[in-house]
């Protein structure tokens, strides 16, 4: 049996895409808290010695050791989701898959930004951030738009992806940064379907009752 | 005399859900209990003014997300969770407004300059989508000759287009297709709508 072990934050949302996959899995793991804030831990020499880009997650297993939330989801639902649900191998799915964790990473990466300013610093989320995020966000809305009229409730395929866990942080806690729901409707039915997956957890900024 | 708005596509609201909105900047939760009725009321908790729409629905009631106090369809407080056990006073009340729900639209009624009549529900429905563009009513209106519920034609479909004025700068932008139609059409419309919200906000 391996040892995973997850050097995580609890307020970051990317180490949250990842407890969500490892609750939904059912996998126990190793649990290391990491004082981002105020402590900026993740920049102290035995962290940037795992991860060299000074960022959380990490994840290691045995000997392995990954960082960046999209690359810890790939590889845990790779590795650990036998059923393929999280992961799905036909090329058509897979390359939709990536591409919105592509989008997750790159896209939505100014919401993470956003949000960190918000939170942890004395000013509100820079103007050009909150564009950013807000265009991000109306791309997924439109497209989970479409995908209502044919009875979809997925980003991609016919059940949940790891896809829909990288990309629910940026809506549920967009409030963190300023952002309401009130423009994304489709994205709003989506978040309350993600709530009913298998091992749901919450964190700070996503309420317990919905 | 009162004024119609709209504030959501009926079927978009699920029962047991609520969501926020604004009407010139004034803010409504939108809400649907476990039965289906949908509800219109101010935003705004009596309790200690949080925001009801990020509260949650049970059953009957809708609860506040700070203290947990709910509300029944009346407005009146039936619950206060660090108080099980008191009979709370009919004086702690959520302010309600009338609504009700045509045309596959949930409309809210606010005393206006003008006396609104809404058009009946002869037609069949078939909902498509909310879109929030970020340009003024008037910008918006101007697509529709200025009228803030027209009645169009989209790729032959026969379409309503009902326009929110959510603030000075942002305007809700709700499309109903008055046919029983299925995705193909909805996927029609709702493209050429993100269209219109392009170019409303280009100009």
């Amino acid at each position: 049996m391996s040892a995973l072990c997850l050097y995580d934050y609890e307020l970051d949302e990317n180490c949250y895409k990842v407890r969500l996959l490892l609750a939904a899995l059912g996998l126990t793991f190793r649990k290391i808290a990491v004082d981002m804030f105020p402590g900026a831990e993740e920049m102290a020499p035995s962290l940037l010695a795992l991860n060299p880009t000074g960022s959380l997650p990490i994840l290691q297993d045995d000997d392995l050791t990954l960082h960046g939330a999209e690359a810890i989801l790939l590889y845990l639902a790779h590795h650990y989701d036998p059923s393929l649900q999280w992961l799905p191998r036909t090329p058509t799915l897979f390359g939709q898959v990536a591409m919105w964790l592509q989008f997750a990473t790159v896209q939505c990466g100014a919401s993470v930004l956003a949000r960190r300013q918000s939170l942890f610093t004395a000013e509100a989320g820079e103007i050009g951030l909150l564009r950013q995020s807000k265009h991000a966000l109306r791309i997924m809305d439109d497209h989970m738009t479409l995908r209502e009229f044919d009875g979809d409730v997925w980003f991609v395929g016919t059940s949940a992806t790891i896809a829909d866990l990288a990309l629910f942080p940026a809506i549920a806690l967009s409030r963190d940064y300023g952002v309401e729901h009130e423009a994304y409707p489709a994205l709003r039915r989506w978040m309350r379907k993600i709530r009913h997956l298998p091992g749901f957890l919450t964190m700070p900024g996503i309420p317990n009752y919905y | 005399m009162s004024v119609w708005y709209p504030v959501a596509l009926a079927r978009g609201l699920e029962p047991s859900s609520a969501c926020g909105t604004r009407v010139h900047g004034q803010e409504f939760v939108v809400w649907r209990d476990q039965a289906g009725a949908s509800h219109v009321w101010e935003d705004r908790c009596p309790h200690r003014g949080m925001r009801l729409s990020f509260g949650f629905v049970r059953g009957f009631h809708i609860a506040c997300l700070y203290h947990g106090w709910q509300f029944d369809a009346a407005g009146q407080c039936r619950l206060i969770p660090a108080h099980p056990d008191i009979t709370v006073p009919k004086t702690i009340r959520a302010n309600r407004y009338p609504s009700l729900e045509r045309l596959g639209i949930i409309w809210l009624q606010l005393p206006g300059e003008t006396q609104d009549e809404l058009p009946s529900d002869a037609n069949a429905t078939t909902e498509v989508r909310s879109l929030t563009i970020e340009a003024p009513p008037d910008r918006v209106s101007a697509e529709f000759q200025n009228r803030p519920l027209a009645r169009i034609r989209v790729g032959g479909l026969p379409v309503i287009a009902a326009l929110q004025p959510l603030s000075n700068t942002e305007t809700a932008l709700h499309l109903v297709i008055e046919a029983s139609v299925g995705a193909t059409e909805q996927k029609l419309v709702s493209v050429w709508g993100a269209a219109l919200r392009t170019r409303a906000e280009a100009s």
